[in-house]
């Protein structure tokens, strides 16, 4: 049985034949002469191109006394999924950068250079490394905003010798060994929250028995298994410890945690995935505490999750929420912010405008000679910097090389609708 | 994590109703392979887009019709137009833009073949561009709620509409292929196209409308989903994989083997990953699908279409 999709004859060339009988084109005349033009014309464009960019490179020296401009750049998925986690970073630093610039105390114009890692895919980070290396301009980048897009491009950096200082990869192992004396993380990293989760599930919550999922990603992952070790240590017992790649139909995982009935769930990974899940929890029963880490503290994770499917969602982040503190600094920061884009810093805003102040500050001690080298050097020699979430030492010893000493472990919770901040681990659950 | 054979009887009460309601999106959307199949012999592989394009426009209508509360069960069903009419023009313009051309010329398999997956991949950028990366919620027409509960056994009221719906979307595909002209059509030129078309069956026509049909079934398929799950220009993707295992699996051109393939694959692969781990869940999945077409090709039901077997 056939069908209309084959006929009798397998026909190859349309019905009216055109190949048959149609006169073919005369070639050009002359065969080598006209070659040599082509040839002449093409090595005039190649000249031109050239000189084009010898030209261009110049501009970036400055002309007529202007002052010199120097680049920051920036990486991290602005449009994606998970761009919520992000923007506000790039926000906070671009509204740094142009205080900075107006306040005309430098010697050099700050340009930002933002540049967008849809989907934090970790195989496209180094050609967006690359072009930030290339362009000497460049002498600080702010990012990767996520662990995996960061490690693939730790070995880039390091050896263009250029500074780049993360305000959201938390994952424990990008500062292990010491082996990138150019990377330096702003926040504390994810072996310090996900402990605090597994201690906040089973030491303050009462969890004896969890549930850890992760995403598969290399923070999500990282995350589990840190809270696995930790609350096995705590005495909690992991009846639950699956891998989901993100997706938006978790029926089968949910029927999994209901046969296994946990008293906590704790998830490693990312807003949306993460309020996509408890909502599907929730329709199905599952009433387990839900315990997330900071990359589901997102504005958009109540309304994804629907209000009452949210509350209750405790959330661990060596993050600060400005909005909700005192300094007055940071409501200066949030008076700012709110001024130039019309909403509320989100979260690793305060973060990014650090890492901003600090390269402002590198870039300041660096007077008229502002190179790869000398900010990289301000920027390890930094000692006692008071950003608006801690005050910034780095760390010497080479097992966890450039993170921060004060690490401020918060634990937010979803209540009424919002989610507020609970406190520091240690004030809620002492170690 | 082993196989252990009592995770396949401890869990089966439980896994046995989400099993069911994630097959029955399956057995809808493989109804629209399964059809194609029968008339075209053509695996219609952006009948994934289809899908998607189905819950773009429920989406879209709920936005229009209700309010920043969420609406109710009148909205839903006024849903079912829009979800449907997506479906189904998606379907016939793909069915006009991909395949016809290719029809008249009388290319060989492997083109439609080539067609479809470029078609699919075109569409599911034309949704990139045209609704971005993030995922979009239906708004809730109804709020999900436990309505039986036997010791850890839960069915919700959900599981029930999305059960009955595709119950009654087969029967009426049932009534349509054995009753109607347009069915008698089908069902010949899935016999036999040159013969039907001596006999005065308007082949272009049937193809037409049996992408119409498949279509629609994928739009109805799409509103069900959306009660749960979000969308986004990707969402078709994975179901629509599943689904053509389903349809393979129950017999690719035979219309309860769609059903019937729909229903196992969504029990197995739920009570596989109660046993091996979610993780290994599509694993599973596409693990029956070998084994399938190494043991069986024809599916557990074989190729029947034509002989009105719907």
């Amino acid at each position: 049985m056939c069908g209309v999709s084959c006929s009798p004859q397998i026909r190859v060339y349309p019905k009216h034949r055109f190949f048959l009988g149609t006169p073919r084109r005369p070639r050009p005349e002359g065969g080598f002469g006209v070659r040599k033009k082509i040839i002449r014309i093409a090595a005039v464009l190649v000249a031109l191109t050239l000189v084009a960019a010898a030209c261009g490179s110049d501009d970036d020296t400055g002309q007529n006394g202007a002052k010199k401009t120097v680049k920051i750049g920036f990486i991290g998925d602005l449009t994606g999924a998970n761009s919520a986690l992000v923007v506000p970073g790039r926000n906070a630093a671009q509204l740094a950068f142009e205080q900075a610039n107006a306040a005309g105390t430098l010697a050099v114009t700050i340009e930002f250079v933002p540049l967008d890692n849809k989907e934090a895919d970790s195989a496209k980070a180094p050609p967006l490394a690359q072009q930030l290396i290339g362009d000497q301009a460049v002498v600080g980048v702010i990012g990767p905003a996520f662990s995996g897009e960061t490690s693939a491009v730790q070995p880039l950096f390091a050896q263009a010798g250029l500074t780049h200082v993360s305000q959201s990869a938390t994952r424990a192992d990008l500062t292990a060994g010491g082996k990138f004396k150019t990377f330096f993380r702003a926040v504390g990293g994810d072996a310090d929250q996900a402990e605090a989760a597994a201690r906040l599930a089973v030491k303050g919550k009462g969890c004896n028995t969890l549930a850890i999922i992760d995403d598969k990603t290399a923070y999500g992952k990282g995350y589990a298994d840190i809270v696995d070790t930790n609350a096995k240590k705590y005495g909690g017992q992991v009846v639950t410890r699956e891998s989901v790649s993100p997706t938006t139909d978790y029926t089968s995982l949910v029927d999994t945690l209901r046969s296994s009935n946990p008293k906590c769930v704790v998830y490693g990974g990312y807003q949306p995935q993460s309020s996509i899940l408890i909502k599907q929890m929730r329709q199905k029963s599952v009433t387990a505490q839900f315990i997330s880490g900071d990359g589901t503290k997102s504005t958009k994770y109540i309304p994804d999750a629907g209000a009452a499917n949210a509350e209750g969602t405790l959330m661990t982040c060596p993050c600060l929420d400005a909005n909700v503190s005192v300094d007055e600094g940071a409501k200066k920061f949030v008076a700012d912010y709110k001024a130039k884009f019309n909403t509320a810093p989100d979260i690793y805003a305060p973060e990014a405008y650090d890492v901003a102040q600090i390269f402002i500050k590198a870039i300041g001690e660096c007077g008229d000679a502002v190179t790869r080298a000398c900010v990289l050097d301000k920027v390890t020699s930094l000692k006692d910097f008071k950003g608006l979430t801690k005050t910034f030492n780095w760390t010497t010893d080479t097992a966890f090389l450039h993170e921060v000493t004060d690490k401020g472990v918060s634990i937010y919770s979803v209540k009424n609708g919002q989610i507020v901040l609970d406190g520091n681990i240690n004030d809620i659950v002492p170690a | 994590m082993g196989i252990a054979s009592e995770c396949i009887t401890s869990d089966l009460p439980l896994r046995l109703v989400g099993g069911l309601t994630t097959g029955s999106i399956y057995a809808l959307i493989a109804l629209g392979y399964t059809l194609v199949y029968g008339v075209l012999r053509l695996i219609n592989f952006a009948h994934s887009e289809v899908f998607t394009a189905g819950t773009f426009g429920a989406l879209i209508a709920l936005n229009l019709i209700t309010g920043p509360d969420g609406g109710n069960a009148f909205h839903l069903v006024a849903a079912v137009v829009p979800a449907i009419a997506a479906g189904a023009l998606v379907a016939v313009a793909l069915e006009r833009g991909a395949y016809r051309p290719l029809r008249r010329r009388g290319a060989s398999r492997l083109s439609f073949l080539i067609s479809a997956i470029g078609a699919s991949l075109f569409m599911q950028s034309v949704y990139l561009v045209w609704r971005g990366r993030g995922y979009e919620q239906l708004p809730e027409t109804i709020r999900i709620r436990p309505i039986l509960e036997i010791g850890r056994v839960q069915i919700s009221n959900v599981d029930v509409i999305v059960f009955a719906a595709m119950i009654a979307m087969v029967v009426g595909l049932d009534f349509l292929v054995q009753r109607t002209r347009i069915g008698k059509g089908i069902r010949a030129v899935a016999q036999d196209a040159e013969t039907a078309s001596m006999m005065g069956v308007n082949i272009d026509r049937v193809v037409t409308w049996t992408f119409i049909i498949g279509g629609s079934l994928a739009g109805v398929a799409a509103l069900l989903w959306g009660l749960r799950f979000p969308t986004r220009f990707d969402v078709g993707f994975l179901p629509g994989i599943k689904a053509f295992t389903a349809a393979v699996l129950g017999g690719i051109g035979n219309i309860r083997g769609a059903l019937l393939g729909g229903l196992s694959l969504g029990l197995i692969e739920n009570i596989g990953a109660g046993c091996f781990g979610d993780a290994w869940k599509d694993v599973i999945a596409f693990t029956v699908l070998v084994l399938v077409l190494m043991f069986r090709p024809t599916g557990i039901l074989g190729e029947e279409v034509a002989e009105g077997k719907a």
